[in-house]
């Protein structure tokens, strides 16, 4: 049994020193991004999303409910979305 | 605070209440069609509402608000990031193509789209997943109702140390299911015996005193606390007269009532309640435990003033290098770009009440709706976690931190509220993801391989049947959740090894008319046999290979890089699928 826990252990470690070269690389990159760009990051990400619900033709976010009442989408979706942007300026 | 005679009431007046309004919602079942897809007659507030309300079940009040206690608002994260976004997108690009196929589940559109060697892998996976998934939930039940009950068995451990009591409570194991109480004063020991009635008393160091009990009463010395000493302790201790699987089965009887019966339009109204008196019960927390703090200042004030464990507290965005399992870089790509994308489009769960919208229109506006409700979320689980830190900085287990809470500051009434609040939320979990597994394992499996003719009436019959036996299966993986440090941390851990391979094939497959079935078949296989072997790498390395605690954030996003990867280079090199067999089922393309 501890041979075979032994082999299981050599073996993980094989394939972990595989990946952690290029783990250790990637993760250097990270940690030199500075907090405000990684918050930068996310905002970024909530306004392309803002960009794209503004850019959506207006039949795919104005829609017709089956009582026949008109809604729009879009305006809802610009709340959502901006709410966070926000959130995420004060945290 | 335990319960009183009213919380009862409220309770026992809530849990009818609900199982008789979802069999009477139920009662007009026909067809295997009403009972997985409410016959498409579902309005978008109603599935807007259970969206919400099921994403936060029992899992995330015991999980989430344990987590915050520990790491703060990053929490926040897995709904302002994990939700709010990714359900817009959903509105937009995949949901109406969800609906608009038709289909009754994910996999099946999965077939349709690729072939039906991905479809019956995808529903397999799913099938099993829902059902430990299951398994969870019915834990993380148990845990709050025995402990807001109080129902647990007790362990008193009397000593001065706080290092005494940490290491007691790690050699015995028992964290989990049993309620310690500390105490520092030796001449209360009797008092507190005959007040708690415990199953065991550790008494640190000598003492002499005259006790008189029926608990197994045992001195002990620091030097000689081992986890064969804590394992002969709580052999010793008296047998609990309540334990947590009675907890598991009674829930399980009481959703499986409604659930078994009325099918997806049961589960969905039950669950619009459930979310008005869940988002109610939790934001009472909120408030009510600034208030008692003293305002939002001085709850500030208290998180800041303990030092280095709370100092990131308030942060939602964490260092690459963090203690805590939440970094900004999983948080980003694993979270935001991979675990939430498949969890709100690839997850059956959530995406088959979309499904028996009444209209396109519908089916929109509820995901529109269910991202405006998620807001409000972390205020109602993640803020309450920090509270009860504020609150009490010494919870030994951060699990029980919101049942603590709520048992010491809510008055009687109001906490018989939150436990229906409590209850709401697991129910709807529970009953959901009963209803989508059942659904997967009788149209994908069932109908498919066993009997392809099948009726209505059949496939009704079948899904009740197959509806009570996942309910028993879930029951049976709900023992063994107790080896996991956090129930959250768990769930999430499963999810990641299938939900980066099933985002992959599913987004690139409704994006890209060029992605093929075969190359989506070894995709979707590399892709969970890669995120197993991280797993497995991880845990068995001699030096850990991720610098996280718990890496499912970076498990999921590396199995999906891969699996995307596969997917483009093996359909470059493979025939492209019939144009007629794509209209409909790719983005844009009719």
């Amino acid at each position: 049994m501890n041979n075979v826990l032994l082999s299981a252990t050599a073996l993980a470690d094989t394939i972990a020193n595989l990946f952690r070269g290029m783990g250790d690389v990637m993760r250097g990159w990270m940690l030199a991004i500075p907090m405000s760009v990684a918050k930068g990051i996310f905002i970024v990400y909530f306004l392309f999303l803002i960009y794209w619900i503004i850019k959506l033709p207006e039949n795919e976010v104005t829609l017709a409910l089956e009582s026949g009442k008109i809604i729009h989408l879009r305006n809802y979706a610009l709340f959502s979305l901006a709410t966070i942007v926000v959130i995420y300026l004060i945290f | 605070m335990v319960l009183g005679g009213i919380d009862y009431f409220i309770i026992i007046i809530y849990l009818v209440g609900t199982v008789l309004f979802g069999m009477y919602i139920g009662r007009k079942m026909k067809s295997g069609d009403d009972y997985f897809l409410a016959g498409r007659s579902l309005p978008w507030w109603a599935i807007g509402m259970s969206l919400v309300v099921t994403d936060i079940g029992a899992v995330d009040m015991v999980g989430i608000a344990g987590a915050a206690y520990l790491y703060g608002i990053v929490l926040g994260n897995y709904d302002w990031l994990g939700s709010v976004p990714v359900m817009i997108v959903g509105a937009f690009l995949f949901i109406p193509m969800f609906w608009r196929s038709k289909v009754s589940t994910i996999p099946e559109w999965l077939g349709a789209r690729y072939n039906q060697s991905v479809r019956t892998i995808s529903a397999v996976i799913w099938g099993v997943v829902t059902a430990f998934g299951l398994g969870v939930t019915l834990y993380a039940t148990a845990l709050m109702f025995n402990l807001l009950l109080d129902l647990n068995p007790k362990v008193v451990v009397v000593t001065e140390s706080q290092t005494v009591r940490e290491i007691v409570v790690e050699a015995t194991d028992a964290g989990k299911t049993h309620d310690f109480i500390f105490l520092t004063d030796y001449n209360r020991i009797q008092n507190i015996i005959d007040n708690k009635n415990p199953n065991l008393v550790l008494i640190h160091q000598d003492w002499s005193g005259a006790l008189s009990s029926e608990s197994a009463i045992i001195s002990f010395n620091e030097n000689e606390i081992t986890s064969e000493w804590g394992e002969s302790m709580m052999n010793k201790a008296r047998p609990p007269t309540w334990t947590l699987m009675y907890s598991i089965i009674i829930m399980s009887i009481l959703i499986g009532a409604y659930t078994l019966l009325g099918g997806l339009k049961a589960v969905v109204y039950t669950d619009v309640l459930q979310c008005i008196v869940m988002l109610g019960g939790s934001l009472f927390v909120l408030f009510f435990g600034i208030y008692r703090l003293g305002g939002i200042s001085e709850f500030v004030t208290i998180i800041q003033s303990l030092g280095p464990r709370a100092q990131d507290h308030f942060e939602l965005i964490l260092s690459v290098d963090t203690a805590t399992p939440h970094p900004w870089s999983g948080i980003f790509l694993g979270l935001g770009l991979v675990l939430a994308n498949a969890y709100w489009f690839g997850n059956q769960n959530m995406v088959q009440r979309t499904l028996g919208a009444k209209s396109e229109a519908d089916a929109k506006a509820s995901y529109v709706f269910g991202s405006i409700l998620k807001i409000l979320i972390p205020f109602a689980m993640v803020i309450p976690g920090i509270i009860a830190l504020a609150h009490d900085p010494n919870i030994t287990d951060a699990d029980k931190a919101m049942a603590i809470l709520v048992k010491d500051i809510l008055p009687t009434g109001v906490l018989g509220l939150f436990f229906a609040a409590f209850l709401a939320g697991l129910m709807s979990s529970v009953d959901s993801a009963l209803n989508s597994g059942a659904t997967i394992w009788t149209k994908d499996v069932y109908q498919k391989f066993v009997k392809p003719d099948a009726s209505p009436e059949q496939l009704l019959i079948v899904g009740r049947w197959i509806t009570g036996a996942m309910l028993a299966i879930a029951i049976f993986f709900a023992q063994f959740a107790t080896r996991f440090e956090s129930i959250y941390d768990l769930s999430q851990t499963i999810l990641s090894l299938f939900q980066g391979p099933s985002l992959a094939i599913i987004a690139i497959g409704m994006l890209w008319k060029r992605a093929t079935g075969k190359a989506a078949l070894i995709s979707l296989l590399s892709g969970v046999a890669f995120a197993g072997t991280l797993m497995w790498v991880n845990s068995n390395a001699s030096v850990p290979l991720f610098q996280v605690s718990e890496p499912f954030l970076y498990v999921a996003w590396w199995s999906f890089v891969l699996s995307v990867v596969i997917l483009i280079v093996v359909s470059l090199n493979t025939p492209q699928e019939p144009e007629s067999k794509l209209k409909g089922l790719v983005y844009r393309y009719e």
